[in-house]
């Protein structure tokens, strides 16, 4: 529409200008193709001094093409992409388009045929994956070979720089679509836990691309907050270790830890999230690379632009533990082989591969990555506990690795605080895995460390008053050592709150016994419950718990009388997206 | 003569609405979030001869680790007599090695108890027991308890039929609900409405525990006269011609309750044999009907007896089984003690009467005595008899087979102990109190063998290493070891504090009196450092160290 001249001008001054430049300009254009209120119906000769309030959507099709079908696509994995989409498309419904709000968890292979133009919003979840929810989507794109014939496309990742792999499904998304054909509307944005500073003025950039002047839907600061998701700024508390105990009796065959943590401000959590830790490394490992490295301890190391102290670096930075492929690879490419190993440890790999003579040891820290968080779900109750302090229920692994066995990394972190010790955390919340609503009965499948946030759960629904019957299923090996709050479990019987506690212990019997089949043993009162409208969660081990309990469920709900119409796997299907289907598994 | 009007406690409604002891035992049994019983099935447990217990040891711990308390059950075996055979010894040691702590411990009234089973492995061990035959039917609870028999074989060549009696008064006491068997053997239960009310019991049963004992004269290793009825056999002519009645003895007392005390029994008469199962049978129900059932500290026969008067409850039994009873026959009592070592009855058959201190049986890494009774045991050569001192006989051995039973008892050292005990600790006795008993103030059986080794040396000092006394030690005043009459009573009342009791007889016939209150050890021993060089300097020829101090005026 513009000529060369001016659009080039144009841009260059956007391209000059600060966010809040944009808005402003925004908001004068908007202003300046509005009748001003009591006033006729002329553009006012007066250049504004001061911010005015847009009002109303203009349609006015600069580039002529009027309203614009859309698709946004949202693959989320905490909720926050698709908090996202959902406001973006009220924008650009309220601008006019014609805009479609869609899932990649129920997207099909053969939507992408109808789309012209295609908005994705998709999350990276953990080390470079997407979302569960968006598995499949990213699947079909990658199986698909037909080329699209004329579809537009943009990509706005969110993800963490905490990962190495920051923001690599949005990568990915974008790559995949552009390489079959789609163009490109404006460049992959990506998004760190401070969402908003690239969200907004990608959706900015993006309409601007359609020639949509203004999006405005009301006051110029809601302007400034196109999309309102819960700034998932990362609020660092400094707590401190007030208890840290055995939850088994003497004579175990393992140890769990129930570790209390206290912090001076009220931190802000729900039943079902988590508390994510960066762990340091061990003494050992950290000893041990110096020595494999031939490297002093203070000696000078750059990594990812800073310069550190080896020994400093080695235990507060990097990750040495269960190396991923690409960064073995990396180290087979530094030493000239090729390594067969796979998820070892650093120390392991510079002892079976050491380095070339004459390879410098810095070398390897440019093909390092930085710590990698875990996370643990919290087993407190802010109701019940407070809000001063989060629970954790934490079991202590031990791994046989080549040069010995080793703690669990995190775990032996966490195990070895001693009470009054300092340690930060934050909270990552797991929108996904919420209480029911309180008048709602609840079936809890929790063996082992899955136990902790139903102990929250409980707690809660205790402080709440609710109404809901609940129902717990547990597991663990001995009865006598391992009945992980099994007096607590007991005191909430006594007060009504858990109706029916189920439990089974693998190591007591010749015959292994499993949450499943105490499950299977009380068919009949679970299917009630289910008629009744329970919610099932479980939490645990993926593998193998979570599968099997999802089998004998199924075997379960075979038997049942009610919502017969369905097949058993779409039942369970419709109990899923109903939310009375859930699962936190590791 | 039930009185429905007075107020009920606790253990008479959950006796009466057990439903013939059922209560709600088998829910309680699939209870998966708990190691313990529903609180009234805790009490009906008794009556089918098991008590819940936990470890007291890991109270606080478990506690702080957000567990519950580690429950767990103990059984004891209904053995009348005290007699089992080879292969029931082979299958308890294999139970108790299976289900509980391993411990095989005899107890006072000669039978045997299993410490430590979780609720989950009762039934699996009642069945076991069940294949040869055992149970613990009306071992424990409101009910008449295990019938102990002086155990001497060579006490008597009559000891045989004098025995037929204990298991016949067992039976003919046992509660008749088939409760037992639907619970932990899973009969299949009849109609509720089809089993009859049981005669004795009712649906009320006993105030409180029963004991029986039949004593054989010069032998009162049974302490007859401790139990409700105390039987003396009356052999004349190499025949039994019947039994004299001895009736309200028991020993428990309550600490500061001076409404409770230890009683004798009280001779009222003879009954010729014929006769005797309807006169026993008669004075249970007399205790049935007039017992205290509002305050169980005053429930046993004792305090009934004592109420009503002796004159009273005698006639009370003459006209319910219409027997008379005639004078008492003259008897005497020589000893209360186990006769050690081999000795040969008139039919030329051989016993063997080891020490087992404090009756516990187990392997430790000195003494394998678990492993050297298996081995007996797996020779079918020898029955085992318990006595009433916590003590071991293995009885009936053919003279051909007294070799192989000595070479095994001597390849364990069991010869070598039985022998260098010293006799005051072979006639020491405790019971188990720490860590499983709810109602111990102090150790017992922990504890006593460590003091004895005290006591020992300051016999040595006074050149009494052999004399015979009888010690024994309760971690609470309940008296489950006799303490009230032996020599020297040590019963518990806190941690690392015991009564000091002295002054009872030889043969059994005279309580002890309570010396001084709460001593710790250092006072015990040095009481008794005082009074046994007394003792030594003092004493008649064959005078008991009780005599000594009992005439010696220090008891008043």
């Amino acid at each position: 529409m513009l000529s060369d001249e001016k659009r080039n001008r144009f841009f260059q001054l956007l391209k000059e200008s600060t966010k809040d430049e944009w808005v402003w300009m925004n908001g004068y254009l908007s202003a300046m193709m509005q009748p001003m209120p009591g006033t006729l119906s002329s553009i006012p000769s007066d250049v504004p001094s001061e911010r005015v309030v847009p009002t109303t959507v203009t349609t006015s099709a600069l580039t002529g093409g009027g309203s614009l079908q859309l698709t946004v696509v949202y693959g989320t994995e905490t909720g926050n992409a698709k908090k996202l989409a959902t406001s973006f498309v009220k924008k650009l419904k309220d601008a006019g388009h014609n805009v479609k709000l869609k899932n990649t968890e129920t997207y099909k292979a053969n939507e992408f045929d109808s789309e012209k133009n295609l908005i994705v919003i998709i999350a990276t979840h953990g080390d470079g994956d997407p979302p569960a929810s968006a598995k499949n989507f990213v699947e079909s794109l990658k199986n698909r070979t037909p080329h699209f014939e004329n579809l537009n496309f943009a990509v706005l990742g969110l993800g963490d720089t905490s990962y190495p792999l920051f923001c690599k499904t949005g990568e990915d998304v974008d790559s995949l679509l552009n390489n079959l054909g789609g163009n490109r509307i404006i460049p992959l944005g990506k998004c760190d836990l401070d969402i908003d500073t690239v969200a907004i003025p990608w959706f900015q950039s993006l309409v601007t691309s359609f020639g949509q002047v203004s999006i405005s839907n009301g006051q110029t600061q809601n302007v400034q907050s196109v999309a309102k998701p819960t700034s998932n700024k990362r609020i660092v508390y400094q707590g401190k270790v007030s208890a840290n105990i055995v939850l088994n009796d003497i004579g175990a065959s393992k140890s769990t830890r129930h570790i209390e943590i206290i912090t001076p401000q009220a931190i802000e959590y729900e039943p079902g999230d988590s508390a994510g830790f960066f762990p340091k490394n061990t003494t050992q490992d950290v000893n041990q690379i110096l020595s494999l490295l031939k490297l002093g301890k203070e000696d000078r190391i750059v990594f990812a632009n800073e310069t550190w102290m080896a020994e400093d670096l080695l235990k507060n930075k990097v990750s040495i533990r269960n190396l991923p492929a690409r960064v073995i690879q990396k180290y087979g490419d530094l030493v000239g082989k090729t390594i067969d190993l796979k998820n070892v440890d650093l120390d392991v790999l510079l002892t079976d591969y050491p380095l070339n003579q004459n390879t410098p040891s810095e070398k390897v820290f440019e093909i390092l990555e930085q710590m990698v968080p875990r996370y643990y779900s919290i087993a407190s109750s802010p109701k019940s506990h407070g809000e001063n302090e989060i629970h954790l229920t934490v079991a202590e692994v031990d791994i046989e690795t080549k040069l010995g066995k080793k703690e669990g990394l995190c775990s032996g972190y966490l195990s070895a605080f001693d009470e009054g010790e300092a340690v930060s955390f934050y909270i990552q919340k797991n929108p996904n895995f919420r209480l029911p609503p309180p008048d709602a009965h609840l079936i809890m499948i929790g063996p082992g460390t899955g136990i902790a946030p139903f102990r929250s759960f409980l707690w809660e629904r205790d402080a709440d008053g609710a109404s809901g019957k609940n129902w717990l299923f547990f597991g663990e090996r001995n009865f006598v050592s391992d009945f992980y709050y099994q007096s607590e479990f007991l005191q909430l019987m006594e007060t009504g709150i858990l109706q029916k506690l189920n439990a089974a212990f693998s190591r007591d019997t010749k015959q292994k016994v499993y949450v499943q089949d105490r499950m299977e043993e009380n068919a009949d009162e679970l299917l009630n419950w289910i008629k009744d409208g329970a919610y099932i969660y479980v939490c645990g081990s993926k593998d193998p718990m979570s599968k099997d309990v999802e089998k004998r469920l199924l075997q379960i709900l075979e038997k049942r009388t009610f919502e017969t119409n369905q097949s058993t796997e779409d039942f369970l299907s419709t109990l899923e997206e109903a939310g009375r289907y859930k699962k936190d598994v590791y | 003569m039930s009185t429905p009007e007075k107020k009920e406690t606790l253990a008479e409604r959950v006796k009466r609405q057990s439903r013939g002891l059922r209560g709600t035992m088998i829910e309680s049994l699939k209870d998966e979030h708990t190691g313990s019983l529903r609180s009234d099935d805790q009490l009906l447990l008794k009556f089918h001869g098991m008590y819940q217990q936990d470890d007291r040891d890991r109270r606080e711990e478990r506690t702080e680790k957000k567990l519950d308390r580690l429950h767990s059950f103990m059984i004891r075996l209904r053995i009348p007599g005290g007699m089992i055979g080879p292969v029931h010894w082979e299958s308890l040691h294999n139970v108790a090695g299976e289900n509980s702590t391993g411990t095989i411990k005899i107890t006072t009234r000669q039978t045997v108890q299993l410490h430590g089973i979780l609720k989950t492995q009762i039934k699996p061990t009642i069945k076991a027991f069940d294949q040869v035959f055992l149970d613990s039917i009306a071992a424990c609870g409101d009910v008449n308890r295990n019938v102990t028999c002086t155990s001497n074989p060579t006490a008597s060549p009559l000891h045989k039929e004098v025995f037929s009696y204990a298991g016949e008064i067992s039976r003919n006491l046992l509660p008749k609900t088939r409760a037992y068997y639907e619970i932990w053997l899973d009969e299949k239960q009849l109609a509720e409405k089809e089993e009859p009310v049981d005669p004795l019991y009712k649906d009320i049963y006993l105030p409180r525990k029963f004991k029986i004992a039949i004593g054989i004269p010069p032998h009162n290793d049974v302490d007859v006269f401790t139990n409700d009825i105390g039987l003396i056999a009356i052999i004349e002519n190499d025949e039994l011609k019947g039994f004299n009645v001895a009736i309200g003895g028991g020993l428990g007392t309550t600490h500061g309750n001076t409404e409770t005390y230890p009683r004798l029994a009280t001779v009222i008469g003879y009954v010729p044999k014929k006769d005797i199962l309807k006169v026993v049978y008669e004075i249970v129900t007399v205790q049935r009907d007039y017992g205290n059932r509002e305050d169980r500290k005053l429930s046993r026969l004792k305090y009934t007896l004592d109420r009503v008067g002796v004159d009273f409850y005698k006639k009370e039994v003459e006209k319910r089984s219409e027997i008379t009873f005639l004078p008492p026959k003259d008897f005497k009592f020589n000893t209360r003690t186990d006769e050690f070592g081999w000795m040969q009855d008139k039919a030329g058959n051989w016993h063997y009467t080891l020490f087992v201190e404090n009756g516990r049986v187990l392997d430790e890494a000195d003494y394998l005595l678990k492993t050297a009774l298996l081995e007996v045991s797996k020779t079918r050569r020898a029955m085992f008899r318990f006595t009433c001192n916590q003590n071991l006989i293995l009885s009936d051995i053919l003279p051909k087979d007294k070799t192989l039973i000595e070479s095994i008892l001597d390849k364990y050292g069991i010869t070598k102990k039985t022998l260098e005990a010293s006799p005051i600790r072979k006639n020491s006795m405790a019971c188990v109190a720490l860590s499983t008993c709810p109602l111990a103030l102090a150790e017992a059986q922990r504890y006593l063998p460590t003091l004895v080794d005290k006591i020992e040396g300051i016999l040595m000092k006074y050149s009494l290493k052999n004399e015979p006394i009888t010690i024994r030690m309760t971690g609470c005043p309940n008296g489950c070891a006799r303490p009230y009459i032996a020599e020297i009573g040590l019963v518990g009342t806190a941690y690392g504090k015991y009564n000091l009791h002295l002054g009872a007889d030889w043969e059994g016939t005279r309580l002890n009196q309570k010396f001084k209150d709460n001593l710790t050890e250092e006072q015990i021993l040095n009481e008794l450092d005082l009074l046994l060089g007394k003792f030594s300097k003092e004493r008649n020829a064959k005078e008991s160290f009780g005599d000594f101090i009992y005439k010696s005026g220090i008891l008043k």
